[in-house]
């Protein structure tokens, strides 16, 4: 545990748990997150990081446990109070408003604390922060995968939030977008001060952004340290790759 | 008071018959295709207008007639899931409400156009008949039409879960993508069911006739009932169906005698608010059924 | 102008007010209410009951339309919208069956079977005129009304919301938007527009009985002008009944009941299969090419 936590963190954690009939995907997890912080949450397929992702932005009820988010209790409120409250998220399968032009996309999320007009400025802002800028007007229904991926990352940056939920926002980019999107990443946290939760397969870009690293395997934290120490962890490598002892 | 229940429930089982006969079809398809057939109605006005237009210019009994009454609008599904519905499948779901409520309003304005808004009726040997039993009074027609409702369905679920074929449609209903994975023809089967399911509405319509009047609107009427019996009993489920239909048959027959005549129109509306307020998925139908065509 | 042509212009704006009404609810919200000729009748009897059988004046009817519309709109819209797509339209199918059997057995206050007739009392406290370009200035009024309510919905914040919330409900929701606020706020605008038609339309013909108000004729009309002239614009509904309406009126008295509402459904189908989007739809996807 680390020692700096306590009245700082902005998001809590506290042994939450979270059950499908009689398969646990959430045992007992806890962390926390502070301002301004990167966490990488990583796992095996299956762990419960989109589970636990799914609670933390109201998605999902959580069966026992607590979360706190900016000194409030939010254990199970609906996403739309999340979203007031300053969390934003990427979805692990994209979602994009298809019916709707990129800028429309991030404007959805702007009205939430803007009126009409600013709500524009700032939704247009957005768009060009994130390198979409060209593509302003185009319908979201017509864009590549990276380019609905920074979408993605539109959307949960237009409610302007505190916190930030990225669920695998690097799957599927090819090298060079890797990086682009690690240089975003990294300005959005240390420029805007936002903290950032990111499920990440991609060990490279977890190493290079994340302070701290949580590790979860069959629903259990089983890990939570710097990444270099955690890549060694015992129990981490043998969750992805099966211990000798099997 | 009491005395008359017996005869109550028996008559609002063979009644329930009826009503099931009704769903079978509208749940099957829905179950296959995701699609709510709001013409079904009028597949079973056309087959009731076959049946008079057969007894009435050639002599022939209504349920005889059937044999090629039921064909004719089997084919007629086939036509109309080739050029209507396979065209709607992956639409918004708006354009897929009015596509069959199109043809709904086609359907029975087409009727009302040819033949005009008289009731007619089609009367036969048994149409009066009652069977005495246990000292109850059974209608025959009710009693014909329960039992064919119990071997439509009897006979819909022996090839839904004992052939081939059968299987490959329960598999759709579960998982329609993973079934096209797996090899099945969904695009044949789509017409197939849908085919399937307007032919067990003509089974009906053909049942209903020496029971019921026959015109142009009729569908209206009891497709009503006919949404009501398959949300209750679970949309896709054809054992639903048939435990959904008893169950607004005896509702019915019992408000109709305890309370009110009036009371027996709206208590199946009524008995329709309460389980989309409570159980939207119905009696057999798995939960979040009614969200299944939206994903 | 004779009467003729002035009364199909009434017609046609109203037509278009209620399509443009129906629009906000189905072509924004994405909620297909086959069931609006309830709000439309409950517009319409509310008006007449107070004015035939209590002698209040129509606008206290109006109000009163209004309010009671809105109100039976949140109270059957609440649980209905846990419903999606065709089960939701299949709800609303039954909302004015039930009105019309309560129009039919209440025969205190609606006269049943028999209908109201109001009595024609011109002047404006009574909403009613000597000539008909007063009911045209209405109907008209009424049209754009309807016209710029949507053009405001449109692109505004509560037509993003809806859009968003149509396309993808869970990503709306981690956006802020919450779904059930925002349907029930677009089908109370809906119904209180409705109502608004019902009430012109009763103040017009002065004779209301259950079926020529709780139809699903009306409901199929309403829903058909909008889809010609293009689902989701503020445009569609009235270019629709622009379109319909006349026509409507010449297919009537050449064709007669059953041969009219066949064209109808046809229509209907022909619009859902071949050009979904309506007139305003495709010229706009035209233009923009």
């Amino acid at each position: 545990m680390n020692p700096c936590a306590s009245t700082s963190a902005l998001l809590k954690v506290d042994s939450v748990v979270r059950r499908f009939g009689g398969l646990t995907a959430v045992n007992q997890v806890s962390f926390e997150v502070r301002q301004g912080e990167i966490v990488g949450l990583i796992g095996p397929n299956g762990a419960g990081k989109t589970t636990l992702f799914n609670i933390i932005s109201g998605h999902l009820s959580a069966n026992e446990g607590r979360v706190e988010f900016d000194g409030r209790d939010m254990t199970n409120r609906r996403p739309p109070l999340w979203a007031k409250a300053g969390v934003g998220r990427t979805f692990q399968i994209v979602k994009p408003l298809k019916s709707l032009s990129v800028l429309e996309n991030a404007m959805v999320g702007a009205l939430l604390k803007n009126n009409k007009a600013v709500a524009r400025e700032r939704a247009a802002a957005i768009v060009e922060r994130v390198g979409m800028g060209a593509l302003m007007h185009q319908p979201a229904g017509s864009l590549t995968l990276e380019s609905r991926k920074r979408l993605e990352l539109a959307r949960a940056l237009s409610v302007e939030p505190k916190l930030l939920l990225l669920d695998e926002i690097l799957a599927g980019l090819n090298a060079s977008e890797v990086e682009e999107s690690i240089h975003l990443i990294r300005s959005l946290a240390e420029v805007d001060g936002l903290a950032v939760i990111m499920i990440e397969h991609n060990l490279h870009a977890v190493m290079s952004l994340a302070q701290r690293v949580v590790v979860l395997d069959y629903g259990v934290k089983i890990a939570e340290d710097l990444p270099e120490v955690v890549v060694r962890h015992p129990k981490v490598v043998a969750a992805y790759l099966g211990s000798d002892d099997e | 008071m009491l005395a008359i229940l017996p005869q109550l429930l028996v008559s609002g089982v063979l009644i329930g018959g009826v009503y099931a006969l009704l769903s079978i079809g509208l749940t099957l398809i829905f179950g296959v295709l995701r699609v709510v057939n709001f013409a079904q109605g009028e597949f079973i006005m056309l087959a009731m207008f076959g049946a008079f237009w057969a007894n009435a210019l050639l002599g022939i009994d209504p349920y005889l007639s059937a044999i090629v009454v039921v064909p004719a609008i089997f084919m007629l599904g086939l036509l109309v899931e080739r050029f209507v519905i396979q065209r709607i499948l992956f639409a918004a779901h708006s354009m897929q409400i009015f596509a069959t409520f199109g043809l709904s309003v086609l359907l029975q304005n087409l009727a009302l156009t040819l033949w005009g808004p008289d009731y007619r009726s089609v009367t036969t040997a048994y149409t009066s008949l009652s069977y005495s039993f246990l000292g109850l009074s059974l209608s025959a027609t009710s009693l014909f039409a329960f039992i064919a409702a119990i071997v439509m369905a009897a006979g819909l679920i022996g090839f839904l879960h004992f052939t081939r074929g059968g299987m490959a449609l329960r598999a759709m209903v579960q998982n329609r993508y993973a079934a096209s994975l797996m090899g099945v023809d969904t695009k044949r089967l789509n017409r197939l069911a849908f085919a399937c399911g307007v032919a067990c509405a003509a089974v009906c319509g053909c049942i209903l006739t020496p029971m019921y009047y026959t015109f142009p609107t009729v569908g209206v009427d009891l497709i009503i009932t006919g949404f009501v019996v398959v949300v209750l009993g679970g949309m896709g489920s054809v054992a639903g169906a048939v435990v959904g239909g008893l169950i607004i048959g005896i509702a019915q027959t019992l408000t109709g005698f305890y309370l009110s005549v009036e009371f027996k129109d709206v208590v199946a509306l009524l008995l329709f608010i309460v389980i989309l307020l409570v159980r939207p998925q119905g009696l057999f139908g798995r939960k979040g059924a009614e969200d299944l065509g939206m994903k | 102008m004779n009467d003729y042509y002035l009364n199909i212009i009434v017609m046609t704006c109203l037509w278009a007010a209620l399509s443009g009404a129906w629009n906000l609810m189905a072509g924004y919200g994405g909620l297909v209410s086959l069931g609006q000729s309830a709000f439309f009748g409950i517009g319409a009897y509310a008006t007449a009951v107070l004015y035939a059988t209590y002698g209040f004046s129509p606008w206290v009817g109006l109000v009163a339309g209004v309010v009671l519309t809105t109100s039976t709109a949140v109270l059957i819209s609440w649980p209905c919208f846990r419903l999606r797509g065709a089960f939701f339209s299949l709800a609303t199918m039954v909302f004015p069956i039930v009105t019309e059997i309560i129009a039919n057995n209440w025969t205190d206050v609606t006269r049943g079977f028999t209908g109201i007739a109001m009595n024609f009392k011109p002047g404006i406290e009574n909403f009613m005129f000597q000539s008909r370009w007063a009911y045209v200035a209405a109907a008209f009024l009424l049209m754009l009304l309807v016209y710029g309510v949507t053009r405001w919905i449109h692109r505004g914040r509560l037509g993003l919301y809806l859009i968003a919330v149509r396309d993808d409900q869970d990503a709306a929701e981690s956006m802020g938007v919450e779904p059930v606020r925002v349907k029930l706020l677009i089908t109370m605008i809906s119904a209180a527009l409705t109502s608004l038609g019902g009430f012109l339309y009763a103040q017009y013909i002065l004779f209301l009985d259950p079926p020529s108000v709780f139809s699903i004729n009306i409901s199929v009309q309403i829903a058909l002008f909008s889809l010609i002239g293009g689902l989701g614009t503020p445009l569609g509904p009235i270019v629709g009944s622009l379109i319909m309406t006349p026509l409507d009126g010449l297919l009537s008295t050449v064709l007669g009941g059953g041969p009219r509402l066949l064209i109808y459904g046809a229509v209907l189908l022909g619009v859902v299969l071949l050009a979904p989007q309506g007139v305003v739809g495709t010229l706009q996807a035209r233009w923009r090419k």
